[in-house]
């Protein structure tokens, strides 16, 4: 499958981004229903042609864009990549396993040989060519995890599965939805969940969530979706940086709030690593303008359903609760009947 | 502070201690404070306690505690519970060293002496640059790096044995003193 | 349910008169890797009905082409291992399920003490051969009795030599747990596989010793024990079924044609719970809280108490 990756866009200050019709046409619409609530939404990888659940690991038209974020990112603040000594089992599961789903889902762009250990892995798209030897860290430029996560778009944690539990002990988080990586390094499942709102731990989705992670098999992954808004197409707007996007939710207005804001869907997907039986939890970023979004009249006035009703407690974790007037009063052109 | 969410610490109280381990370590903060004595009082049923009491505030007193105990503790066996006494500050940074050295948390009583301290202290860890302070603060407080008006979130991280503290306003950063 | 793949039988070694090792490789796609501690699960075509044997893989994880697993052949069996010692030769198929691990190594122990009885020894064969490679601290005591369950002694000695104490009547050592335990230094953690008694032994010693319950892990070696024949009445699908003495609840469900997900078939990773709302229960599993066990039930290890019958939420 080829790419055809967009040139010059910047997510973090400028913001140059655009969403080509195909990308718009394949959008993680997250919302099954008129009204969102939380709930055990994982379900088996299964490939569905032509759409972003294609592959295992979905690569599009930003993946040199985020690439780039990721290293401008890693430059200003290195702590967004943290490994903990105890996973370097698990780092090699994770850079065996990107590049052999990269190399044989889009092999115009990846291309790894191997001969026993020695392994020959091209990235066409960022320029990489490198010959290793797999399980020997010095034989790469840097740590394997850190090397592999520079070229995989999305988020990653690796976690340690002990004592019943999981725990995030490695990260490449440099596009997080307003949390931290190296804050919550080393927490175990149900702490680094903690600031949502006690509605969903209430409904006990935690617990089963936890239950059903710890199960999760060798060639069986697990995915689900979850969503929230962005100002601007902004990757980075993590805790850290918190304090210099957090203003742009005051920018929003009843007339451009088509063009600021943004829903922001990260498809999650859940592997098992099978040598170190650690537990992938890769979360694949994908951003839309409402205005692009509203193109479809169907996801439109679901979109508004949505969020006029959301409950306050989950529209103020989600940050939406600064500018979900204007972004109402916006969104309400597209439902023309009431139900 | 913002309600209590799962991570927020829950401490021991001296009177849930149950003594029933075959070998007891003492870390303690203040010598005079109430809780310190009555630990002190109780430990003295059990035949097998080991006491080690922080004699400054300052820090190399306890650089030099911690470094006492990890020896303690290197010829311990298995088993060895440990009782920690003092401000949130000083039972973090007293758990990090005993995490480092083996003990799971169950092998570890917390017990925060917050009430009979006079400035009991909590670390908080900056989101935004990084830095770690001390703060006898609730609420708010400024970050003694960066400058930022932190919200001292009930988030928090074992492993900095620290709260979270995020930029409270962020239409003012700085808070309401700057412009 | 949970998918199987063929396997076939590239050799077969007796390594002692109960114990048969088989080594199984692909044979259409590859193997999936595994973690040291993993198992998988065989299928055994038994007189009618398919018996299904937990075997901990008992290769290095670095070994990416073949699996092998050591079958001790049991005396009050249902016929599994039976089966395995005397109806499959070099070649034939066998059916089984993807690696699962339920007693991996924890990664902040830094010293791993490893304690075997008779056929227990098999998970630790991989732990410790991944060990070796990785470099870590690791001590083994192994319970067996000679001729019958020491497989492996003679290797072990050579391999590992100092790290490995063998109690049995030709070494006449005793395995001490409280001694063993007594000396252990806070970065120990204690592992064991083998019959319940020898895993309550070292559990309750280690209670006794002030550890708290996470430095002890252990695995079981049993299959779900026989019981009273019972009925149970399947309330969503109207049916009414019976679970034979030798049959696990599971087992009768499944040879009705009534798919329950499954994975350990063991009672200890909770994927079977199911609910039942009359009868009362003899749970046996190491999963439910008291609580739950009001309303919820391990099927793969769990009876009906003698004269009562359960009814399912199936």
């Amino acid at each position: 499958m080829t790419v055809q990756f967009n040139p010059n866009e910047n997510m973090h200050d400028q913001f140059h981004y655009h969403n080509s019709a195909k990308a718009i046409a394949r959008f993680p619409f997250p919302f099954p229903e008129d009204q969102y609530m939380y709930s055990v939404n994982i379900e088996p990888v299964v490939s569905r042609p032509d759409s972003i659940f294609e592959h295992w690991f979905d690569v599009d038209e930003h993946y040199v864009t985020e690439m780039n974020e990721r290293r401008l990112t890693l430059q200003q603040d290195p702590k967004r990549c943290i490994i903990m000594p105890h996973m370097r089992q698990a780092s090699w599961d994770f850079l065996e396993m990107v590049m052999l789903r990269y190399a044989e889902d889009y092999p115009e762009h990846f291309q790894l040989e191997r001969d026993g250990l020695n392994w020959h892995w091209v990235n066409q798209p960022l320029n990489i060519d490198v010959h290793f030897i797999f399980g020997q860290a010095d034989s790469l430029p840097m740590e394997p995890f850190e090397f592999i996560s520079r070229q995989f778009q999305g988020d990653v944690a690796l976690l340690d599965q002990r004592d019943g539990d999981l725990f995030m002990d490695t990260g490449m988080i440099t596009g997080p939805a307003d949390w931290s990586l190296n804050f919550d390094a080393g927490m175990s499942f149900k702490q680094w969940h903690a600031p949502v709102p006690k509605l969903a731990h209430n409904l006990g989705v935690f617990e089963r969530a936890l239950k059903f992670l710890l199960n999760i098999q060798v060639g069986q992954p697990y995915r689900r979706l979850n969503w929230t808004m962005t100002i601007n197409p902004r990757m980075d707007t993590s805790s850290e940086t918190y304090h210099l996007w957090g203003h742009e939710r005051g920018l929003v207005t009843a007339e451009n709030a088509g063009e600021l804001v943004h829903l922001r869907v990260e498809l999650q997907t859940m592997p098992r690593l099978a040598r170190s039986n650690a537990l992938l939890f890769s979360i694949r970023t994908y951003l839309i303008s409402l205005n692009d979004l509203t193109r479809n009249p169907a996801w439109a006035k679901r979109l508004y359903r949505v969020i006029r009703d959301l409950p306050e407690p989950i529209a103020e974790y989600k940050g939406i609760s600064e500018y979900r007037e204007p972004l109402v009063q916006w969104l309400s052109q597209f439902d023309g009947v009431d139900e | 502070m913002m309600e209590a969410m799962h991570s927020t610490p829950r401490y021991q109280t001296v009177e849930t201690l149950q003594w029933n381990a075959p070998k007891y370590v003492l870390v303690l903060q203040h010598a005079a404070s109430a809780m310190t004595r009555q630990l002190t009082e109780m430990s003295k049923q059990h035949p097998q306690t080991v006491q080690l009491m922080l004699d400054s505030q300052q820090d190399p007193a306890l650089a030099g505690l911690l470094h006492e105990l990890e020896t303690v503790l290197q010829q311990e066996k298995a088993g060895v519970r440990t009782v920690v006494c003092g401000d949130e500050s000083f039972v973090w940074t007293v758990q990090q060293c005993l995490v480092g050295t083996g003990c799971l948390d169950e092998e570890i009583s917390l017990i925060a002496d917050s009430s009979s301290l006079q400035n009991p202290r909590k670390k908080v860890y900056c989101v935004h640059c990084g830095h770690t302070q001390h703060t006898v603060k609730d609420e708010l407080c400024s970050c003694e790096q960066c400058q930022v008006e932190l919200l001292i979130r009930s988030h928090f991280s074992e492993r900095l044995g620290a709260y979270m503290g995020v930029c409270a306003n962020a239409h003012q950063p700085m808070g309401a003193l700057s412009v | 349910m949970n998918p199987t793949v063929p396997v076939h039988v590239t050799r077969i070694h007796q390594v002692t008169p109960m114990i048969r090792e088989f080594t199984l490789a692909a044979l259409d796609a590859p193997l999936q890797p595994f973690s040291s501690g993993s198992h998988v699960i065989v299928q055994l075509p038994v007189e009618g009905r398919i018996i299904r044997n937990a075997y901990s893989l008992l290769n290095a994880p670095y070994e990416q082409h073949q699996y092998q697993i050591a079958v001790r052949l049991q005396e009050n069996s249902r016929g599994g291992s039976q089966y395995l010692h005397e109806n499959i030769q070099v070649g034939d198929t066998l059916n089984i399920s993807a690696p699962l691990n339920l007693f991996s190594l924890n990664s902040q122990a830094q010293h791993h003490v490893f304690i075997a009885g008779g056929i227990g020894i098999t998970p630790f064969l991989s732990h410790m051969k991944y060990l070796l490679h990785a470099g870590h601290s690791f001590e083994l005591h192994y319970a067996c009795r000679d001729g019958i369950s020491n497989a492996y002694e003679d290797m072990l000695m050579q391999l590992f030599h100092d790290q490995v104490h063998i109690y049995s009547e030709k070494t006449q050592r005793r395995l001490d747990i409280d001694a063993l335990l007594s000396q252990q230094s806070l970065g120990s953690h204690v592992y064991i596989c083998g019959p319940e008694r020898l895993i309550h032994a070292v559990v309750d010693c280690a209670q006794m010793l002030g550890w708290s319950k996470k430095r002890v892990h252990w695995e079981a070696f049993s299959s779900p024990a026989p019981g009273v024949a019972f009925d149970a009445v399947l309330s969503k699908s109207q049916r009414r079924i019976h679970v034979p003495g030798d049959f696990s609840l599971l087992e009768a469900l499944e040879q009705e044609g009534i798919e329950v997900p499954n994975l350990c078939r063991g009672g200890v990773c909770g994927q079977c719970a199911t609910s039942y709302s009359q009868g009362e229960v003899e749970h046996l599993d190491h999963y439910l809280t008291v609580q739950e066990r009001s309303a919820q039930l391990m099927p793969c290890v769990s009876r009906a108490k003698q004269g009562h019958c359960l009814h399912l939420d199936l």
